[in-house]
């Protein structure tokens, strides 16, 4: 069973690789980043922030972007054209090995698109003489396990959705909501208690949206730097703990739901 | 299917609700303050564009660039200003000093650099010490620990009562530190020029025209370093 997850993951990392489009991505990446060393000299007083700032936040994009594409690629436009799904289920393949097999794939392609981003980012910091900061490393990690999330997600909207517009927006709508999801709190908090709007319609998204907050040490950064906010080695396990049961929850979903979707060529 | 959906979400909204419990807070207070500060001005859309894609920080970045770019732009002549804040009278200049500070206290309340340039320009730019205060009260309420705010209000007392020695004890404690603008540097280099204290003015003036990132800084330094060399 694992070998085939894994001869899967492997095909999907190298059917990605050679993609002409990703390595687009990757290269447009690095150089925004560079283009991240010209804009701080706008930022002046503050340009080490502001070049991280930047280089982090396209990393963050560019990793959306790459993985929104990747995953209706693998999960929706093969089934509809019935490419090269067909010849996966003629072996003993089951539909949800397929599926885990796709994630794994492009769950390391991320992972190797953002070491590639991240490299140019610590160039251009050696480069420009900035610091070091040991935060730089668990920025990246919280990073990936969000967009690991956001993968999940996009699998599983992918899979239900019937179109790529609905696919895209339905999955932006939830990624944007993840991060304002204690701002949607505390305003239901501060609501009256009366307001049975709030309460039926708003409250339940807040326990259903993925809370991004568990990956936001680095807009915490200069709290943590100067100890006015904490920060521990359990929280970032927390964290992983966190990804590693609700990104699992969407796949195991996403899963059933493909082993019973309907594939043919339409 | 239907059951299987039900399962799906109900067991999603209970880890959800278990983890909930552990999330770091946020500063989600924070937001709403920023976006108010911003409503009207030119940044406030983007700044919830860029707070949904949890780009916050970002958000606070371009919101401090905001701020260098109006107080970079010339809203009163050398004349004007001299009318007013060199007879020691508050300016009526660049009115949105203090929300757009403000807006970047909302998007990151730790954003140290952006609180010491604004209360800065307001209190010894502007003289409008009054609103220098309530910004460094409010930053001081989120970050309680940090002492050069506190210096920071003790050197605006002593500049409204016009107590220059003890001003400059309190400026030359947070002119060492890296988030210390340029900005209250060249304060500090000013106020040492009108105690007599060449010497210090000099050196910071020298530290300026060499190190100041800030271009139009260094300038201003070179050219105060030929007056104070002209001069006897």
């Amino acid at each position: 069973m694992f070998n085939r997850i894994l001869v899967i993951a492997q095909l999907t990392l190298l059917e990605q690789v050679r993609d002409k489009i990703v390595n687009l991505i990757f290269l447009f990446a690095g150089v925004v980043v560079y283009f991240g060393v010209v804009l701080t000299q706008l930022a002046q007083g503050f340009e080490e922030r502001f070049f991280r700032d930047t280089a982090l936040a396209m990393v963050e994009l560019f990793g959306l972007v790459l993985l929104l594409g990747s995953a209706y690629r693998v999960v929706r436009q093969d089934v509809r054209k019935g490419s090269s799904v067909e010849m996966f289920f003629v072996r003993p393949l089951r539909r949800w090995e397929y599926l885990a097999g796709r994630f794994a794939g492009l769950s390391t392609l991320l992972l190797v698109g953002m070491a590639v981003m991240g490299g140019v980012q610590l160039g251009i910091i050696t480069f420009k003489g900035f610091s070091w900061h040991w935060l730089f490393a668990v920025s990246f990690a919280e990073l990936y396990l969000k967009l690991i999330i956001v993968l999940a997600l996009a699998f599983l909207l992918a899979t239900i959705t019937t179109s790529q517009a609905s696919y895209l927006a339905s999955t932006l709508l939830i990624y944007a909501s993840g991060h304002v999801t204690q701002l949607m709190k505390l305003l239901i908090a501060r609501q009256d208690s009366t307001d049975t709007v709030s309460l039926i319609l708003l409250k339940p998204l807040t326990y259903l949206l993925p809370d991004f907050s568990f990956f936001g040490t680095a807009n915490r950064w200069e709290g943590i730097a100067a100890g006015a906010v904490s920060f521990s080695i359990g929280g970032l396990g927390l964290t992983l703990l966190y990804t590693v049961i609700y990104a699992g929850a969407l796949v195991v979903f996403s899963s059933y739901l493909f082993s019973r979707a309907e594939i043919s060529p339409t | 299917m239907r059951g299987a959906l039900a399962v799906f979400l109900v067991s999603c909204s209970l880890i959800n609700g278990w983890f909930a419990a552990f999330a770091p807070a946020d500063s989600p207070e924070e937001l709403p303050q920023a976006f108010a500060a911003s409503r009207g001005a030119v940044g406030g859309t983007r700044d919830l564009v860029l707070v949904g894609l949890g780009l916050r920080r970002l958000a606070c970045d371009m919101a401090m660039l905001d701020l260098l770019i109006y107080y970079g732009t010339q809203e009163e002549s050398q004349e004007d200003w001299h009318q007013a804040a060199g007879r020691g009278r508050a300016t009526r200049f660049y009115p949105d000093l203090l929300p757009l500070t403000r807006r970047i206290i909302g998007l990151d309340p730790y954003f140290r650099y952006a609180v010491l340039y604004g209360a800065g320009a307001l209190a010894f730019n502007e003289n409008r010490y009054g609103e220098a205060v309530f910004l460094l009260q409010e930053a001081l309420k989120r970050d309680p620990g940090y002492w050069p705010y506190s210096l920071n209000l003790s050197a605006i007392a002593y500049k409204n009562r016009k107590n220059f020695p003890e001003l400059i004890y309190f400026l030359e404690k947070v002119y060492p530190l890296p988030e210390c603008p340029t900005m209250l540097k060249n304060i500090l280099a000013n106020i040492y020029l009108r105690a007599g204290q060449k010497e210090k003015a000099r050196s910071i003036f020298h530290w300026m025209a060499q190190s100041a990132p800030e271009s139009e800084y260094r300038e201003h330094a070179k050219g105060k370093l030929k007056i104070l060399e002209s001069a006897p």
